[in-house]
């Protein structure tokens, strides 16, 4: 990818932009670990409102924060895709929300973003995509951190999905799994339950057979989320893979996967 | 709320659902949704307001009455009992306060976004001294949405001329690929020559930029909209606390 051409180019990792997302992510961490350690009981009822509160609350400036850090060391090149990423889900997941898959695919632009621009790149589109659709559908917008964790994670296995595409579902099982797990306490205590009709009958059947507000919405999400994500992150793959190599090459994580293979 | 510069409006819309979500009253939430529909009605939006919120809410409530009211093991008031369904007057209202909970929530920042003027929100953005790359992601964002939709109609189109796609999974699969693969790669052929001219001016410059266009809070807007961040912050602190 070019550098400026006229600026010379900055280096970029100041201490704040260590430090912000560091703490964004140890906000989530904090906001996961004290909803699941200290509010099991409670969220059976399903009505309370701290753990609400501090699951919009927590998540969203956890996301805000690492966003902080990360958006200013993202070069011109990789910003301007973010929002191609960022349309891809907003288009398809508002597309796929209005019908009865048990999928949401809301998050194969964040994908093919940290798959062309790595950890950083992703990790922002993910938040920046909850932010920005909000304006759209403002219940996305507690999921910030969840889909953080989706772009961070498919940066982090970019270079490899883009060497063997066949492990682009795998990897999307395994992210979908820690995003699952991530998720699932926004879905429980904001809003008691899913956002969709086909994911809220599956808690449904699970709440029948007698499990927790919690384990049922963590259950359903372990069910969906791997295979939504094993598809975004395969459809992604292809994606990439499918454009010219010339297009391709322009971005970090194709080129060093072509350094790789040649 | 179109008249008040956008971060008045959005701490006004952020406060009215913070509280409603701690308060967790359904007559708290039902009044919020109230207030929304007359603010709508006097913009003359109410129908656009109702729609976009029955879209996004429908699918939720549905939810909310499928988990706790249709399933429910624990309520005594049954109300249709068979096999594993158990309907029950407990369960109704649980599901009930949530609904109106998320309906106020929504609905607030719905209106909130339909009153918005987005290229003021841009502007105020990049005003207010966040990274210019996140005001460029809102700007660009908002205006490829529709660009994007458009050219996709296009792409579809030309491909139906070219006899793409037919029935059953296989077509449709075709279909969707031809029409996947030449969106992206335009959008993202678009993408890079977006960088390019972005580099040339030496995007992003420093702090101090001119702005032609400014966005200005009238003299009342910013104490007005502090007070009611500190209240909103209060009345939860409250809320919580008498919830522990």
């Amino acid at each position: 990818m070019s550098n400026n051409l006229l600026l010379p180019a900055r280096s970029g990792t100041t201490l704040r932009s260590r430090l912000l997302p560091l703490l964004g992510a140890a906000l989530i961490a904090a906001t996961y670990a004290m909803l699941v350690l200290l509010q099991p009981s409670e969220a059976a009822a399903g009505l309370t409102s701290w753990p609400a509160v501090v699951a919009f609350a927590g998540y969203l400036a956890g996301a805000v924060l690492l966003l902080a850090g990360v958006l200013p060391q993202l070069p011109a090149s990789v910003l301007t895709i973010i929002p191609v990423g960022l349309v891809l889900n907003i288009v398809l997941g508002q597309f796929v929300g209005s019908t009865l898959v048990p999928l949401y695919l809301d998050s194969i632009g964040t994908v093919l973003v940290g798959l062309l621009a790595g950890r950083a790149a992703g990790a922002a589109t993910g938040v920046l995509g909850s932010l920005v659709w909000s304006l759209f559908n403002p219940t996305v917008l507690p999921f910030a951190a969840g889909a953080a964790v989706v772009g961070f994670l498919a940066g982090s296995v970019g270079t490899l999905v883009l060497r063997r595409a066949w492990q682009a579902p795998v990897a999307g099982f395994l992210a979908g799994i820690i995003a699952a797990v991530v998720s699932a306490p926004v879905a429980a205590f904001v809003y008691g339950g899913t956002s969709g009709a086909a994911t809220g009958a599956i808690v449904g059947m699970f709440r029948a057979m007698g499990d927790s507000l919690l384990a049922s919405v963590t259950k359903q999400a372990l069910i969906s989320d791997p295979a939504d994500k094993a598809v975004a992150f395969l459809v992604a793959a292809l994606l990439v893979l499918a454009l010219p190599r010339r297009i391709r090459l322009q971005f970090p994580l194709p080129r060093r996967a072509a350094a790789d293979r040649d | 709320m179109a008249r008040l510069h956008p971060f008045t409006g959005l701490a006004f819309a952020g406060s009215a659902a913070l509280v409603s979500l701690a308060a967790d009253r359904w007559w708290l939430s039902l009044a919020i949704v109230a207030a929304c529909l007359v603010l709508a009605r006097r913009r003359g939006i109410t129908r656009r307001l109702a729609g976009t919120a029955a879209a996004v809410l429908a699918p939720l409530w549905l939810s909310q009455l499928l988990v706790h009211a249709v399933f429910d093991r624990t309520g005594s008031h049954v109300l249709i009992a068979g096999g594993p369904v158990r309907l029950t007057v407990e369960g109704l209202t649980t599901a009930g306060g949530l609904g109106l909970r998320v309906a106020a929530f929504a609905t607030v920042f719905l209106l909130y976004s339909l009153t918005l003027d987005r290229y003021a929100l841009v502007r105020a953005l990049d005003q207010s001294g966040v990274p210019a790359q996140f005001g460029y992601i809102v700007a660009a964002t908002l205006a490829l949405v529709p660009a994007t939709l458009e050219r996709a109609a296009a792409i579809s189109q030309a491909q139906a001329v070219r006899g793409v796609g037919g029935r059953g999974p296989a077509g449709r699969l075709a279909a969707a690929r031809m029409l996947a693969v030449p969106l992206v790669l335009a959008s993202l052929q678009d993408a890079t020559e977006r960088s390019v001219s972005l580099q040339l001016r030496g995007f992003p410059a420093g702090p101090k930029r001119t702005q032609y266009v400014t966005v200005s809070a009238r003299g009342w807007e910013r104490p007005v909209a502090a007070v009611v961040l500190c209240t909103a912050a209060a009345l939860v602190a409250v809320l919580l606390a008498g919830a522990r």
